[in-house]
């Protein structure tokens, strides 16, 4: 632990992965429980799968036709935000049965992603690091957004709050009370959207859901309150994002499968200590 | 009391599904400070009339008017109170917060609530016999303290209509008692249409009762007898003898 703390002081990569982590973390604490208490845990991983196909559009861009102030992050964002915006209005326009839309804009991300892959020289290399995350090659000017996308997250939260409670405990009382639902949910997806985009940068795409969720559900079981959830949530994926840096620096493991490992273990730890309690109690 | 029903229904039509009407030209009128129950059987269209008067549902034709305008135009006169079932159960929420939606609007309302509304807030649950337990969560009271704090919601809109649907359904025997306690002292104050299916909480309460079985029949309570329910229902179905208080027209 001394030796990553030594590392830490020495190596900017390093703090800029730190900072990546705990900014990730914010936007993941606000976020996450709103997506476990509305249940919508697979539609935020239909929308990270989808950013395959924004950061490989980006990469091909930038590869092939020199748009060299294209980054990746970018192209992931704009495909978060367009995979939300499908979801929410196709399931409404098209009463299409939602689980079915979720896989197809779930799939149809990643086969646009491969596509890229294929037409990209070099990407293949660096498809592991899309997937898995590799928060070690986290860019100063990606921080700079990464606070950025803090801002409208806590922003949006702050300011709508209630109509998002209301909209997530019983949508038709909302309904009754003036407030547009639909705007309201689309309004959440975009948030996860955007939450997705900042933890895929830590962890990876195909990681993300585990971090949006497993944190939100662990305050869950520890707090009674949606408020304090958040406020729990962004500390616990605080721990989790630099703990996960910490743990696999020195062995040198991948940082995103490390975080993840740690986040289910603590999962476990607190499942099983409300289950002993329980037993204790008789 | 103004002249203008609270409800007014004229041959409405609504359905689901195109060509499958679940109800079809229904006329009726609750007048105000009336009390009316739906009642009918299950799948009969009590609850889909009641999302009409709510505004939650737009009919295919015919016109429903609440107060003399369209529901969506007078949502906020509007208390709707849902099943408990109805709602997500497990969200973690305090039930003051809970309480507290019913002072919520379409205007966004970060910061702590105004002084005003936590008072209308409180008062509301103690109206409905929840004083004290506004820091419990939501997630852990009983149905029937559930449904009791729905409806504290709902009178947290300080509604002049009060639609309630199968209040006392998924309640235990003494919470449905206590629930009759409560409509019998809100309907001194407000109108109020219920649907359900427990002809014990009707008979003894309501003013009006609406048969509904896609087509509509409106009979005052003293008229309830064997023949309109087995019309309703169809034959086989026991009818339990109780009497009927009669009231005077809007006393």
């Amino acid at each position: 632990m001394s030796g990553f703390v030594d590392a830490l002081v020495a190596h900017e990569f390093l703090q800029r992965s730190l900072a990546a982590g705990l900014l990730a973390a914010l936007a993941a604490g606000i976020v996450g429980p709103y997506v476990v208490v509305r249940r919508i845990s697979v539609i935020a991983g239909a929308i990270a799968h989808a950013v395959l196909g924004g950061i490989g559009a980006a990469r091909w861009l930038h590869e092939v036709h020199g748009w060299t102030a294209l980054r990746p992050v970018h192209g992931a964002l704009a495909a978060a935000l367009l995979a939300a915006l499908a979801v929410a209005l196709i399931s409404r326009h098209f009463r299409e049965r939602e689980d079915t839309l979720i896989a197809a804009v779930w799939a149809f991300g990643m086969a646009l992603g491969v596509l890229f892959v294929s037409r990209t020289p070099g990407y293949a290399r660096d498809l592991m690091s899309d997937l898995f995350g590799n928060v070690l090659l986290v860019q100063p000017s990606d921080l700079w957004l990464m606070a950025g996308l803090d801002a409208v997250v806590l922003a949006v939260a702050l300011v709508w709050h209630r109509q998002i409670v209301a909209t997530c405990f019983d949508p038709e009382f909302a309904r009754l009370r003036g407030i547009n639902t639909e705007l309201v949910h689309l309004l959440l997806l975009l948030l996860a959207a955007v939450t997705v985009v900042l933890l895929a940068l830590v962890v990876g795409i195909v990681l993300v859901i585990a971090l949006l969720t497993i944190p939100a559900a662990i305050a869950g079981r520890l707090t009674r309150t949606l408020g304090g959830m958040m406020a729990l949530a962004v500390l616990v994926s605080a721990g989790l994002t630099s703990a996960g840096l910490a743990v696999s620096y020195g062995p040198d493991l991948p940082t995103g499968a490390t975080t993840i490992v740690l986040a289910v273990a603590l999962y476990g730890l607190v499942l099983a200590g409300g289950g002993l309690r329980r037993l204790v109690r008789g | 009391m103004s002249a203008v029903d609270a409800v007014r229904l004229e041959r409405v039509r609504f359905g689901y599904e195109p060509g499958r009407p679940v109800v079809e030209d229904v006329d009726l009128a609750v007048p105000d400070g009336g009390f009316a129950a739906l009642i009918g059987p299950n799948g009969g269209g009590k609850t889909t009339l009641l999302r009409l008067i709510a505004g939650l549902l737009e009919p295919w034709s015919g016109t429903v008017r609440v107060y003399g305008r369209p529901p969506r135009a007078m949502r906020g006169a509007i208390g709707y109170v849902p099943q408990h079932v109805d709602v997500d159960a497990r969200f973690p929420m305090p039930v003051l917060d809970a309480v507290l939606l019913g002072r919520l609007g379409a205007a966004p309302r970060p910061g702590p609530w105004p002084r005003r509304d936590v008072e209308a807030a409180r008062a509301a649950l103690a109206e409905v016999g929840l004083a004290g337990m506004e820091t419990r969560p939501f997630a852990e009271l009983s149905g029937g303290e559930r449904q009791r704090v729905l409806v504290a919601r709902a009178i947290a809109c300080e509604p002049r209509l009060l639609l309630l649907d199968e209040p006392t359904a998924h309640v235990d025997l003494v919470a449905g008692a206590r629930f009759q306690d409560l409509l019998a002292r809100l309907r001194r104050r407000m109108t109020i249409v219920l649907v359900s299916h427990d002809l014990g909480v009707v008979s003894s309460l309501v003013d009006e009762v609406i048969c509904v079985g896609r087509r509509v029949a409106v009979h005052p309570t003293a008229d309830l007898d064997g023949a309109v329910l087995s019309e309703l229902y169809g034959d086989g179905h026991a009818l339990v003898a109780h009497r009927h208080d009669l009231r005077e027209p809007g006393a």
